[in-house]
């Protein structure tokens, strides 16, 4: 067959990225390459030495009166709520007594340029009351410290199922979180114009996020705020719910000192007060039979959330409804624990927790294929949901055009595993 | 001593500047935020993710540095292009690499790829094979985090290459004292010179390379009221080969020292081209490695065990001293005031004498060793004559391990020896704990290392690619 050649886009094409002409000349303009509107102040933001403190007293005289300063925002400069949780609510954008993680963000200076604004930030006196902090899921878990419930779906009879199946294993696995580290760090600037308008440029994934954040921290109509988004240099969940931070402090210290203000995190700031990848705690108890197939499963997904929900129950319920995979789980509990620690808040990242689920039921397979001396090809394939029957989800869910069988058999032989598989072994032994 | 000039002056992309800026400036805000020169970018601001790399002429060829740790000062009578000079150069057409990796699809958010762009359009240009190794070699400093690098590696595959001529310029004088701002940066050319001026103001920032120091300027954002570029010192920038050994000034690149390294010691180069990346190469100097004194110094555990001898000059004299005993405490060498490090002098390898060194850190390029082995043996038959052993990363300083190299001694060159004397490492070094690898690690690391050494000189054939740490 011949293939159309007009139509654009088509999926035979590969039709160049609409900026990459821009990109590889250096022409594609990102915020901090705009042009500077007049008067544009720079912003240093003053974070949390501690992971979990009381503030005392916060006094920026010090800093108002270094060279080039326009001014400090603090929590009491908010005059519409301090609030700026995407799912919840009750996240504050600048720490009022109490301080959650170590890196979070107390105040922000802005000034003529960065240099001053940075040495100002370093006279901004804080008393702190240093707390005791909770830094692993574990005890988290353990002093049933959440940032939201905890989730559970039950499907079937599990408990009952593991008691009468003839092998019985348990087991626990954690895993790591992950920085973004998109390679253009967090930014934003924030232009005011007439009346209460304000245009704000935001390396954001979710403008409308950061509308509604500013709107509801300045206390002015959504329709207010303008976002402007070009371009990113790069994001991966990692600019979702956190820009919104970014954003609104510029967008308060613009409307503080009454000048455009751009936000520009520097590395080691972004890595230390925006969230990242949830690492995870998994604990299991899977009854299974003879040939590798789970009669039935109890799991328990432990995350570390960080000091607030942002959006880990969306993370969370995608973990969880992710523990089934490709494998048809008869009879399972599935318990989600968000656990709060005095860590960053974590958040989206590519995935957003699925990565985290299927981990886990994979583990238990290997588990299984371990004790049973079978090959995990196999103990998976026993597991596979099927066509017409063994075909629901624990969220009971239907799976429908289920190819995974005939895809795994046309690939096998694709590949030659067999024979791979063999000579693999004969160079082990 | 030539005319001071009160002035700086650089060619970016053909065109001549005069900079006044403070010289501690890094090259990346002069060019962004002086020049609007917006196409290079600050990704990290410590020369690890190769966003800001620009390209220096020197001797008729490209090197890629990152902007973001070279100062305006260092700069100072240089020629340069960044990534919006190269179609500037080429009729206003985009290179052949250029191209390639826009119609291959090798950007996606495209705020790493001009520092992607000139770190391979300098591999294009030059006359250096273009292997997938080459390849991987020149983009070791340049992070991607969205394309998996695939399609920039393709790109690079397929392109043309280029000869693109930038009208290179013979070298403009450098300003040797340039003050701006309340800063003072001397660039003196003669060792008379720097000696001089380093006995008169010893609170100066001495530097060559600064990829090292330069993170005060980038991250840190100091302003310090004195600096001595070492780098352009005529009597510091030389290599010199004799019957046994080899001499290299201590404002020699590592790039312009690799070959003669590769030549003389391969197992060294494969050190040196795991320091940092290309850019920091480029920029970098053995005599900075010995001078900055770290720990996890990759070059040092390498020069202890080849036995090297420094030779360090004041206006009090000349002295020699063996390396292994440069080193005092943390970050502390017996460098008197008003000293400088001259240079190195690597005795080379006898007929019967091997070499090895190991660097084992978390990623394989551009990353901080956790610790380094080193390692030259001489054997009489099967009994071992002499065995140097050094470690980084296994203390406050490189050193030696006395204990396991006295143990070694007139013992069989076999496994058991090693094993038995891996035990012995334990007895000389207290290593600390930290977010690289706890104390026990790093015994262990030694320890292996050492038995990695026995295997790797009795079993060549054993696949190497299982090695590679």
């Amino acid at each position: 067959m011949k293939p159309t050649s007009t139509i654009i886009g088509a999926v035979h094409q590969q039709p160049n990225h609409d900026s990459a002409l821009k990109h590889v000349s250096g022409e594609a303009a990102y915020i901090d390459d705009l042009p500077a509107p007049r008067d544009l102040q720079e912003a240093v933001l003053v974070l949390s030495p501690h992971p979990h403190a009381r503030i005392v007293s916060i006094n920026y005289s010090k800093a108002l009166i270094m060279p080039g300063v326009s001014g400090v925002v603090t929590a009491d400069d908010i005059r519409g709520k301090n609030d700026i949780a995407p799912v919840f609510s009750g996240e504050p954008l600048l720490a009022e007594t109490l301080v959650e993680y170590a890196g979070q963000p107390i105040a922000a200076v802005s000034a003529d340029t960065y240099d001053q604004a940075l040495a100002a930030s370093k006279k901004i006196e804080i008393e702190f009351e240093v707390l005791r902090p909770v830094l692993s899921i574990e005890e988290a878990w353990k002093k049933k410290s959440f940032t939201f419930d905890p989730l559970e779906i039950t499907f079937g009879r599990p408990l009952e199922a593991i008691a009468e199946a003839p092998k019985v294993l348990e087991g626990d696995i954690s895993c790591g979180g992950q920085d973004h580290f998109y390679l253009e760090t967090q930014i934003s600037m924030a232009v005011p114009g007439e009346d209460q308008d304000l245009t704000v440029y935001s390396s954001t994934q979710h403008p409308t996020e950061a509308q509604k954040g500013i709107s509801r921290v300045l206390d002015i109509p959504q329709h207010c705020v303008l976002i402007e988004v070009r371009r990113m240099g790069g994001a991966f969940g990692g600019k979702e719910s956190q820009s919104t931070i970014i954003a609104a402090l510029s967008a308060l210290l613009a409307r503080k000192v009454k000048k455009p203000v751009k936000l520009r995190l520097r590395r080691d700031q972004d890595m230390l007060m925006t969230g990242k990848r949830h690492d995870f705690l998994v604990k299991y108890q899977v009854g299974f039979s003879q040939n590798g197939r789970i009669l039935g499963l109890v799991v328990d997904l432990a995350m570390r959330s960080g000091n607030v929900a942002d959006l880990s129950s969306g993370v969370l319920t995608r973990a969880m409804s992710h523990v089934d995979n490709a494998y048809f789980l008869e009879n399972a509990l599935i318990r989600g624990w968000p656990c709060k620690t005095n860590t960053v808040s974590n958040t989206a990242f590519r995935g957003f927790g699925g990565p985290q689920g299927m981990l886990a039921i994979e583990t238990v397979l290997e588990h299984i294929a371990v004790e049973l001396q079978k090959d995990i090809g196999a103990v998976r394939a026993a597991n596979w949901y099927k066509k017409t029957i063994r075909n629901t989800t624990p969220y009971k869910q239907v799976v429908k055009d289920n190819i995974l069988p005939d895809l795994v058999a046309e690939l096998s032989q694709k590949a030659d595993l067999i024979q791979r598989q063999r000579e693999i072994d004969e160079f082990n032994n | 001593m030539t005319v001071e000039k009160s002035m700086m002056n650089l060619i970016i992309n053909g065109d001549n500047f005069s900079p006044n800026v403070p010289p501690s400036t890094t090259m990346l805000d002069y060019i962004r935020d002086h020049l609007g020169l917006k196409g290079t970018k600050e990704g990290c601001g410590e020369g690890d993710c190769g966003a800001c790399t620009i390209l220096r002429i020197s001797d008729g060829k490209l090197h890629a540095i990152n902007s973001c740790l070279m100062q305006v000062g260092q700069a100072d009578g240089g020629q340069f292009i960044t990534v919006e000079g190269l179609a500037k150069a080429n009729q206003n057409i985009l290179t052949p690499i250029q191209l390639a990796i826009a119609e291959g699809g090798g950007t996606q958010c495209g705020f790493c790829t001009p520092g992607i762009v000139t770190a391979l359009f300098a591999l294009i240009q030059s006359d250096e094979e273009i292997t997938e190794e080459a390849i991987h070699e020149t983009l070791a400093g340049n992070l991607c985090r969205c394309t998996g690098y695939l399609p920039i590696i393709e790109a690079a595959k397929k392109c043309d290459r280029t000869k693109i001529n930038f009208n290179a310029t013979a070298p403009t004088t450098h300003s040797e004292k340039y003050q701006f701002g309340g800063q003072t940066r001397h660039a003196p050319s003669t060792l008379r010179d720097l000696l001089e001026i380093l006995s008169s103001r010893p609170d100066a920032v001495l530097f060559s390379g600064g990829t090292d120091i330069g993170l005060r300027f980038s991250k840190g954002r100091e302003k310090p009221d004195r600096l001595i570029d070492a780098s352009r010192v005529k009597e510091l920038n030389f290599i010199e080969e004799t019957k046994d050994s080899i001499r290299i000034g201590a404002a020699v690149t590592y790039t312009a020292a690799l070959p003669e390294i590769e030549r003389l010691y391969p197992s060294f180069a494969d050190i040196i081209r795991r320091i940092g990346s290309k850019q920091i190469r480029n920029l970098g100097t053995i005599g900075g490695n010995i001078g900055t004194a770290s720990p996890i110094g990759d070059t040092l555990p390498c020069l202890i065990a080849l036995d090297a001898k420094l030779t360090l000059f004041s206006l009090n004299g000349v002295r020699e001293l063996a390396i292994e005993d440069f080193f005092k405490d943390y970050r502390k060498t017996s460098l008197g005031r008003g000293e400088v490090i001259h240079s190195v002098s690597i005795p080379k390898l006898a007929s019967d004498q091997i070499f090895r060194s190991y660097k084992i850190a978390k990623r394989y390029d551009q990353d901080i060793s956790t610790v380094i082995a080193a390692f030259r043996l001489e054997l009489t038959g099967q009994i071992i004559k002499d065995l140097r052993i050094a470690f980084g990363g296994m203390g406050p300083v490189p050193a030696r391990s006395p204990t396991t190299e006295k143990f070694l001694e007139n013992q069989v060159w076999n496994e058991d020896s090693l094993v038995t004397a891996g035990d012995k490492i334990a007895d000389d070094f207290s290593p600390i704990s930290d977010h690289r690898g706890t104390s026990e690690y790093r015994l262990t690391l030694a320890t292996n290392l050492l038995q990695k050494f026995f295997w790797d000189i009795s079993a060549p054939n054993t696949n190497s690619d299982l090695f590679k740490s």
